[in-house]
């Protein structure tokens, strides 16, 4: 198929439907004939093409170029001799869109004017695994994301790392991924751990979605890198230290300093406010060189403010510049509080003046502080203590010069002097980004924060993800919402037609919740089979609502049952677990299978009372029921959804009633309903509501054995080991045998869910303290009980 | 298509009295022995299936396209054998199409690939598999809907253009039969799902082959070469307009 890609060709178009099918069909099945009887071909039309594909031809194919290139696909039902010579000039550069047929269809509607149609064979068409899904929406992901996503090596490393610093439980753990971050993560550590060939082949998946499907997240997309190309969103995910290491590095590092090309940094300062703090301090840009050493080094300045309470307001700088000084290795000196003006101009204020910043403070004395630190406790030397105040107050180059804003967030900013001030933007790369995760300077919480919150809480000025471009944020949730579910099956494939819609519209998907925790939601049923509707169907949308009564969907070549219909109801399965077969009832489209409500039960009769025994239960647990056999049927009852416009003559969804019926040796004996077994919630004696899993004996208990396996406390106890048995079952405690036969247990459960109050589902063996307990527990007389064994 | 001419006109002609505009054919009744590279393809359907196809009314809508358009298609024996062998090798691997098991339950007998369409067509005559071939093309490009809608705008103007024949030239009697099909929309859906479901097994067949041929191995082996050409046909001017004048220089 994907050979079929990279031909881009037009069907040859005729006015008429008639003559242009009948003309690609005779066409092709012509060349195609005398191909497979061993005629080499030259083949320039593209009907061949499309015949080969749908017929699973695989002929040897050699293309002619500037060298011949000879593609031997082995296929052995082809005569020798019978291969394909595909000549340039036959495949035209269109825009990569494999064959396309274009055809006015007359009959797509009941009125009105034929519709022309397109329709084309390339991926598009094609049948994937869900992986396959992830992949094209990493690569729609960062359709926007210009040269940074020129490299997907890069680009999956890049949501790797990102996934890893998020959650760092996502790195070992072999669970679910918890977000779609970890989903994007775990499908790019995948595609990079992959062997050559097969990464290549993911890489085109990436690459096809870079390409052409950038609106399957949504028109809207947030500026490159997620948002984090952005200067002031990438600082907001930094505590105020790492936004100053960060804007060090990015001046210093060559691809971000040619976009500032033409100014001059080695002058600029960074102002900052320290958490929680409003007062400013001050970090060099550029390392500076010192008298005192030959090294280069990082300064910085905290502010003192002289006051007449000399000693007790000065502690607070002394401290803070001891901390800075041990958590940084910074000299820090300090600055007069009248030293800085800063000065209001024009409409904003994000320029100032250092007045005189020459002398700075003198340094401090070692006796002053004596009292107040504690050497040990800095793991600073003493000296060096001294060297930070002493280089602190050494003269630097922040004279008396007016500073103007240059970049930086709203608590660490870079000034630069006035006149060397330019306007400049530059965008982070993704390289900077991925250094920045890997160096953990990113803060996981924060990012998660970003990323994740589909509607956040406002506070300052910080911008999240979903405010540049909400669709997309919540396409990805989607996105990962149904990796969930197809993890479940991972069998099935999905069809690539979804490619054309928006993941964000899609109802499955809607949580009707402004605060909804996409790590932690629950999957419905429902829900899964709504979003199976859409990804089998590659078109349909429909709600969740919709799916409240269905069991299984039928589509193509596949059938997705609800667990419950496939297992012994003591698994108890979870409501969403679904079952991906090969097979299909029989109908064309979408049909979603309605359970049948008031199932029938056959009557006991006078002609089968011979073969009631109702012996005495023996202990023994034993399978009597190795006969019953269920079938599904369709009653016949069609209903189509109601979800596209009038006057479209071909239904795509609909529903179809379905029973499932026991049988007996091949005789009808009852119809059940699954649904109404493990819905079942009836009220019990004390008024307490009974769920399903409360007829279950619990499967391990702490009971001695000897007392278990004593049953004669219940006696008398019958056994029931047919049909006819159960149909007319005894009114003291019976125990129904049907050991390991899952097929006789769910239609026995099931049927008696109906009808008999109080069920026990046991399983292989029956510990009958467990029967006294749940039997005291529900105020149940002993011969209202009936066992499933 | 010979043979269902000699069919028809075998029955017309036992009952000669009846009259000719009043010729009601029931297709559904007839069936006829599968190509021999078929067989395997049948052996594998359930029996259910097997039973839709042989005598449901896909069997009827069957027998309906191929009478209507075998006259008109090429004569391609050798397609059919092929297609045929493709077909059985299919359905014979378990992975594409599975045999119901107990662990199915009561989904036993709607387990595995839906052939019934291609066996109706076998079951049928020669016409009726090339409509199948067609269907599967039909269902590679086109949606459900719009495949219904080619098909029954196919099948009405195929019946005009017979009728048109039949009032110019001489008397025909395939002609008279066939132009008075009539197939439902619901059962051209029914040919086409059917059809639809067989066609896309790409991914099983490359998994298939795959498995047996190791050195075809990776698609990607496929791939790169057009990729080569791909890139030659984008530049152009380096490459011959026409490769019969490349190999001539």
């Amino acid at each position: 198929m994907l050979i079929i890609d990279n031909i881009g060709l037009k069907m040859p178009s005729r006015p008429e439907v008639y003559e242009d099918v009948m003309s690609v069909w005779t066409k092709a099945m012509s060349t195609v004939d005398s191909l497979v009887s061993g005629v080499a071909q030259s083949v320039q039309s593209p009907e061949v093409f499309l015949g080969l594909s749908a017929w699973h031809l695989y002929p040897d194919m050699s293309f002619l170029g500037a060298q011949t290139t000879y593609i031997d696909q082995k296929d052995d039902v082809i005569v020798k001799g019978g291969h394909i010579t595909i000549g340039l000039h036959s495949t035209h550069a269109q825009d990569e869109n494999g064959i396309s047929w274009s055809m006015p269809l007359a009959c797509l509607r009941y009125y009105g004017k034929p519709v022309i149609s397109e329709g084309s064979l390339s991926s598009k068409s094609m049948r994937v695994p869900f992986r396959r899904l992830v992949q094209i929406a990493i690569g729609g992901a960062i359709s926007g994301w210009n040269e940074n996503a020129f490299n997907i090596d890069d680009v999956c490393t890049f949501f790797e790392l990102l996934s890893v610093r998020i959650d760092p439980r996502e790195g070992s753990s072999t669970g679910l991924p918890k977000t779609w971050m970890a989903m994007f993560g775990r499908e790019a550590r995948n595609c990079l751990q992959e062997t050559k060939a097969h990464r290549k082949e993911s890489f085109r998946y990436i690459s096809l979605g870079r390409r052409r499907y950038g609106s399957l997240l949504s028109e809207k997309h947030p500026p490159p890198l997620l948002g984090l190309e952005d200067l002031v969103t990438f600082l907001g995910l930094l505590d105020v230290e790492k936004q100053i290491a960060a804007i060090r590095e990015i001046s210093i590092t060559d691809r971000l300093t040619k976009n500032m090309k033409g100014v001059n940094l080695n002058g600029a300062i960074i102002r900052y406010f320290p958490m929680n703090s409003s007062s400013a301090e001050y970090a060099s840009l550029m390392p500076q060189s010192i008298p005192q050493t030959s090294r280069k080094l990082h300064r910085r300045w905290v502010v003192k403010v002289i006051s007449p309470d000399y000693k007790s307001l000065e502690s607070l700088p002394v401290l803070r510049s001891l901390k800075i000084m041990h958590s940084t290795g910074e000299p820090c000196g300090f600055l007069r509080k009248n030293d800085i003006k800063i000065e209001q101009t024009d409409a904003d204020d994000d320029s100032f003046r250092f007045l005189d910043w020459k002398s700075g403070y003198p340094s401090i004395d070692l006796n002053y502080l004596h009292e107040r630190s504690d050497p040990d406790d800095t793991g600073l030397p003493m000296d060096k203590r001294i060297l930070g105040w002493s280089i602190g107050a050494t003269s630097h180059h922040y004279g008396n010069m007016k500073y103007r804003f240059s970049f930086g967030s709203s608590n660490v900013q870079v000034f630069v002097p006035v006149n060397e001030w330019k306007d400049l933007s530059f965008k982070l790369d993704l390289k900077f980004i991925a250094q920045a995760m890997q160096s953990e300077l990113i803060d996981g919480s924060a990012a998660y924060k970003y990323l994740a919150n589909t509607y956040p809480d406002r506070f300052k000025n910080q911008v999240f993800l979903c405010d540049w471009a909400h669709d997309y944020l919540m396409s990805l949730n989607a996105l990962y919402l149904a990796s969930l579910i197809y993890h479940g099956i991972p069998n099935a494939d999905i069809n690539l037609s979804v490619l054309s819609m928006k993941l964000h519209e899609a109802k499955w998907a809607m949580s009707g919740n402004d605060n909804f925790d996409w790590s932690s939601v629950v999957i419905s049923r429902a829900r899964s089979l709504a979003c199976i509707a859409m990804f089998e169907s590659g078109s349909l949308n429909i709600g969740v609502e919709d799916f409240e009564e269905v069991i299984a969907i039928s589509s193509g070549n596949s059938l997705y049952v609800s667990e419950y219909l496939l297992c012994d109801p003591f698994t108890a399965p979870p409501e969403s677990k679904l079952r991906c077969l090969v097979g299909n009832i029989g109908k064309p489209g979408l049909a979603m299978l309605l359970s049948a409500r008031d199932p029938d039960v056959r009557e006991p009769d006078l002609e089968t009372w011979e073969m009631i025994n109702h012996n005495s239960f023996d202990g023994r647990s034993e399978d009597n029921f190795e006969s019953t056999s269920l079938q599904l049927h369709l009653t016949g009852y069609e209903m189509p959804l109601n979800i596209q416009s009038h006057g479209v003559r071909d239904i795509e969804a609909f529903y179809v009633e379905a029973v499932v019926s026991v049988y007996d040796q091949g005789v009808w004996v009852a119809d059940i309903n699954v649904l109404s077994l493990y819905q079942a919630r009836t009220v019990g004696e004390l008024g307490l509501v009974t769920y399903f899993t409360n007829i279950l004996l619990p499967p391990r208990c702490p009971h001695v054995r000897a007392d278990g396996d004593n049953f004669s406390r219940f006696d008398p106890i019958t056994s029931v080991d047919c049909w006819s048995e159960f149909l007319d079952l005894p009114k003291n405690l019976a125990v129904i045998r049907a050991r390991r036969n899952w097929v006789a247990r769910l239609a026995l459960a099931t049927v008696m869910a109906e009808k008999e109050k109080g069920m026990m589902v046991a399983g292989e063996t029956v510990c009958w303290t467990c029967v006294e307990v749940m039997m005291l527990s529900k105020g149940l007389n002993a011969s209202e009980i009936r066992i499933l064994c | 298509m010979a043979s269902i001419g000699k069919f028809v006109f075998g029955l017309a002609s036992g009952e000669a009295s009846l009259s000719l505009a009043n010729i009601n054919f029931d297709f559904a009744v007839v069936k006829m022995e599968p190509p021999k590279e078929l067989l395997g393809l049948g052996n594998s359907l359930s029996k259910k299936r097997k039973f839709e196809a042989e005598e449901g009314s896909i069997h009827a809508t069957a027998r309906r396209l191929g009478a209507l358009f075998a006259e008109v298609l090429p004569n391609t024996p050798n397609l059919a054998r092929v297609y045929g062998i493709r077909a059985s090798e299919i359905a014979s691997n378990p992975e594409f199409n599975p045999v119901g098991k107990d662990s199915d339950g009561a989904l036993a007998s709607h387990i595995g690939a839906d052939g019934t369409s291609i066996w109706a067509a076998a079951t049928s005559s020669k016409g009726a598999l090339q409509a199948h071939l067609l269907a599967c093309m039909l269902a590679r490009v086109w949606s459900r809907t719009e495949a219904i809608s080619i098909w029954s705008e196919l099948v009405s103007v195929r019946k005009r253009t017979l009728r048109h024949e039949l009032q110019a030239s001489e008397f025909n009697i395939n002609a008279v039969t066939a132009c008075q099909i009539e197939i439902r929309r619901d059962e051209l859906a029914e040919w086409d799902a059917s059809a639809r479901s067989v066609s896309f097994s790409t991914q099983f067949t490359f998994s298939l082959r795959r498995q047996d041929q190791p050195r075809t191995s990776s698609i990607t082996g496929l791939i790169l070469p057009l990729l080569v050409v791909a890139y030659h046909c984008r530049q152009g001017k380096n490459t011959p307009t026409n490769p019969v004048n490349a190999d001539n220089r």
